[in-house]
């Protein structure tokens, strides 16, 4: 495999097209003039934007997965950079097992985990809110914190810590004012992951989303089943322009190589 | 940190995992044992491995993962090669590409491809007017299709640990080889497929989980004609509302994945072992 | 590796109650033993090095007094109150570590400022404080430089301001020195040294380097395999080593394996060429033991021909070793006994392979170690 030659060059960058095709498929279509998924659109226009942004439904659905995405986000930050953070600089008897544990959900089909609360949660009498989403979510999206906050620790310079004590500062002041600031950027980035996990989750929302309490994955789902127009391809495409923003400003500011581990 | 501070950090993370995710899935299992008429028995269990029609489902699913993964296998190589040899600048770029799509989820992806697979879709639409084909390709509602959906979606998990396995195995060895006279296919079969086997292990297992327990792609491109086992737990758990049913079909599927879950723990092991062992 | 006197307490030669006493500390990692009843005592002002080779435990022994590492046995005391449990932040010390710990993140002003912000001091005394340390170390002009900014010798004065700017009770220091290159260690060696008779803070400081340790120490406590084995001025550990490993970790050493034998009045050391050679008087062991005369290069005469005064060796010359400031000689008698020999140039330096040449030493150069290899 030579890296240099331009046929291997020119197969990566192929498989990167494919990659994007759906991406780019959709932020094409959305363009479309006419309402019909025909591709190549005969005429552009930005209508069915507008149409996005007038559908009041929409709308209400963008809400409410921004408020159950930013939940998760923060709730998964905080149980995952604790965990972590013992995991990582403490003798924790059977700690490998523990972390196999918190990230397992990784691997583990998110729908199960849908199906199951949406069960108990019936079995209880919880009805649908946006706690009983972010209670699913939070599952999901804890492994992507627990990871990046793990690997952020394990590099971390413990000597830091220890000199931090020996200048009198107890443990809470040497975690806010030392270890905190230098792992902040693998927090944003957990956070980022874990609110975009949460935001375009379909698994676990499809199970557990109520009549006032639906995520934008799910209204979206529910209008491809119906109607045929360019709606979602504008809806998709706003969404993935935010996400890739996002992305790209980890690349620009904190690096994303962290995941390369 | 003592151990007993320790226990006390990774508390809340363990506990809610066991309340939010543990306790349910050992409900799901009692669920599932829950028989028509009251009672508890296997007969759900029996219902979806032994009744052809349902059966039929598992071995689809099967078939289809194990071809989605195949293929990630091969495509992920060069992937996952060039991500290891690249600099720090370019490996960053190179995952932007790789982890944003992860991000934007499921229905818009499955979304584009519906349209890019479509009777009138992108790839019909080139094919046709290339004169390859006179009439548009079925892919949509197809398995192919499905398999071209799971790929796009779970390309990135078998490229991540393979990069990683790749990283670990200094670039000195493949020069050395080369210049002992050995061109790249050898050099590719001899030393860089056996020291990152590991890695690929660990990949085909996480691709292979996931595509078994995949939904929304399957739903998109599948629809009822493709028989996968998670669109049917859909299916009966929220229209049919046979809920007995569709835990027992989600415990089997969460089992097969936790079985799997434990082989790829053991293979990191393996692959840590190696890694310490190449330092 | 006992010695005949028994454990070792490296004892303050100071009266007045020690700043720092060790008692019976020991510590275990696992399986091994990494100390194994340490006592040790710091007087007010000392000066004390801990040396010893990697691995003899002297890095996790200041981690114990730093309160980092908990002791399985033994006490703590700092003035003399008993620390032991007391967990780092709460003592009074300021540890300047190997590789510095600067805060990245903060500038030099602001790691300086740590601590004391840490104790709730005041703005304006900690302003002061801090201006009056980094002048101390002379660091005035950097204060708003980042630690990358800074050179390696640059950043362990930050760290020293650092740990300074608190009045500790006693300074400790890892390896302080290992970091730096040659030419800069021997500055800042006697900078430190300078800055801590300065201020008369009690230093105990951690080095696997014995010239350090001969030039910056008021007491050097050597240890090995987590022992003690000896504890004294530079001057006399030097001339008067326990055994051969402290002699040999200590500079170089000629040791000529032999025997006590009394003849007649005198007490002579034979050795097991047969090479005769005088004891001083107040040196004497038993007669016939076995034993290892200890004698110093650098304490060696050596004369040119091969007829000398009375009482000299004859051999010769084996190899010639120039090392800029000193040459090296190596010597063989005619005995068989190999020596080597440490001159000061110039005065040497038309000395070749194969000359013939004489040697001799004051008898109270010659130092008795017991023979541990015949003990065993």
């Amino acid at each position: 495999m030579n890296a240099r030659s331009p046929f291997f060059r020119a197969a990566t960058a192929l498989i990167y097209l494919f990659l994007l095709t759906p991406i780019l498929v959709v932020a094409i279509a959305s363009l479309n003039d006419a309402a019909s998924l025909a591709f190549p659109p005969k005429r552009l226009s930005l209508r069915w934007y507008g149409a996005f942004l007038s559908a009041g439904e929409f709308g209400r659905a963008t809400g409410v997965s921004l408020e159950v995405a930013i939940t998760t986000a923060a709730i998964a930050l905080a149980l995952g950079t604790a965990a972590a953070y013992a995991l990582a600089r403490a003798p924790v008897p059977g700690g490998f097992v523990v972390l196999q544990y918190l990230t397992a959900p990784l691997i583990l089909p998110a729908l199960v985990v849908g199906l199951a609360l949406l069960q108990v949660y019936s079995r209880l009498g919880v009805s649908p809110s946006v706690a009983s989403l972010v209670a699913g979510h939070a599952v999901v999206a804890l492994p992507y914190t627990v990871r990046t906050m793990y690997a952020a620790f394990a590099a971390y310079d413990g000597t830091l810590d220890d000199a931090a004590a020996t200048l009198g500062a107890r443990p809470l002041r040497t975690f806010f004012k030392v270890t905190l600031p230098l792992v902040m950027p693998s927090v944003i980035a957990g956070g980022v992951f874990a609110f975009a996990i949460s935001f375009s989750n379909i698994m676990v929302s499809v199970f557990l989303s109520g009549p006032s309490t639906t995520t934008l994955p799910v209204r979206m789902y529910n209008y491809i089943e119906f109607a045929n127009d360019p709606t979602i391809a504008a809806i998709s495409t706003v969404v993935v322009l935010a996400t890739f923003l996002a992305v790209w400003g980890l690349h620009r500011t904190v690096g994303l190589g962290g995941f390369f581990r | 940190m003592t151990t007993a501070r320790a226990w006390i950090l990774l508390l809340p993370a363990t506990l809610f995992l066991v309340v939010g995710f543990a306790g349910p899935i050992v409900f799901l299992g009692w669920t599932s044992l829950n028989v028509k008429g009251g009672g508890f028995g296997l007969e759900q269990y029996r219902r979806f491995l032994l009744d052809p029609f349902y059966r039929g489902f598992l071995t689809e699913t099967v078939i289809i993962s194990l071809v989605t993964t195949a293929v990630c296998g091969v495509l992920a190589y060069p992937l996952a090669y060039q991500l290891a040899r690249t600099g720090a600048r370019a490996r960053s770029f190179l995952l932007m590409l790789l982890i944003a799509p992860l991000m934007i989820g499921d229905v818009v992806r499955g979304y584009g491809w519906l349209i890019a697979l479509g009777d009138y879709g992108v790839l019909n639409q080139l094919l046709l007017a290339a004169g390859v084909v006179a009439k548009p390709i079925r892919l949509i509602f197809t398995p192919t299709g499905v398999v071209i959906g799971l790929v796009q979606v779970l390309l990135p998990f078998m490229v991540l640990p393979l990069a990683a396995a790749i990283g670990t195995i200094p670039v000195d060895l493949e020069e050395a080889s080369l210049s002992l006279g050995a061109r790249h296919g050898r050099i590719f079969r001899k030393v860089l497929l056996p020291l990152t086997l590991p890695g690929l292990a660990a990949g085909v297992v996480i691709v292979f989980a996931l595509a078994m327990g995949s939904f929304a792609i399957p739903m998109f491109l599948g629809g009822v004609r493709v028989k996968i086992v998670g669109p049917l737990v859909f299916q009966q758990a929220m229209l049919t509302g046979d809920w007995p049913f569709a835990a027992a079909i989600s415990s089997v599927l969460f089992a097969t994945s936790l079985l799997l879950l434990v082989a790829y723990t053991w293979l990191g092991g393996a692959r840590r072992g190696l890694e310490a062992a190449g330092r | 590796m006992g010695s005949a006197a028994g454990p070792l307490v490296a004892a303050s030669p100071r009266t007045e109650a020690p700043d720092v006493e060790l008692s019976g500390i020991s510590k275990r990692f696992g399986p091994t033993e990494v100390l194994r009843a340490i006592d040790l005592t710091v007087g007010r002002g000392e000066l004390v090095c801990l040396l010893g080779p990697s691995g003899c435990g002297k890095t996790t022994l200041l981690r114990i007094l730093a309160g980092l590492v908990q002791p399985d046995t033994g006490r703590v005391r700092i003035r003399g109150r008993d620390v032991t449990s007391m967990p780092a932040y709460e003592r009074q010390l300021g540890l300047v570590f190997q590789s510095y710990a600067l805060f990245p993140h903060m500038t030099v002003r602001e790691n300086v400022a740590f601590g004391l912000d840490a104790r709730g001091i005041r703005r304006s005394e900690a302003s002061q404080r801090i201006a009056g340390v980094l002048e101390l170390v002379h660091l005035s002009g950097l204060d708003r430089r980042y630690p990358r900014q800074l050179s390696g010798g640059q950043q362990q004065r930050v760290a020293l301001a650092r740990a300074l700017v608190l009045n500790p009770d006693v300074l400790l220091l890892d390896e302080p020195l290992s970091n730096l290159d040659a030419r800069l260690r021997q500055e800042v060696r006697d900078e430190i040294r300078a800055l801590q008779q300065e201020t008369g803070i009690t230093t105990v400081l951690v080095t696997h380097d014995q010239e350090e340790a001969l030039t910056m120490s008021d007491r050097i406590v050597v240890l090995q395999a987590g022992i003690i084995v000896q504890s004294g001025r530079p001057l006399d550990v030097y001339r008067a080593p326990r055994d051969l490993f402290v002699a040999g970790f200590l500079g170089d050493a000629n040791a000529l394996r032999g025997r006590v034998e009394r003849r007649g009045d005198v007490v002579v050391f034979v050795t097991s060429r047969g090479l005769v050679v005088a004891l001083d008087a107040s040196r004497g062991g038993a007669s016939g033991s076995t034993a290892i005369l200890l004698v110093r290069p650098e304490a060696i005469e050596i004369g040119r021909g091969a007829a000398g005064p009375a009482g000299v060796f004859a051999g010769a010359v084996t190899a010639v070793r120039y090392r800029g400031a000193t040459v090296d000689l190596g010597v063989r008698l005619d005995t068989g006994d190999e020596l080597r020999v440490l001159k000061t140039l110039p005065g040497y330096q038309g000395v070749r392979a194969d000359e013939r040449i004489w040697v001799r030493w004051d008898a109270r150069d010659g130092v008795l170690l017991p023979d541990e290899a015949a003990r065993a």
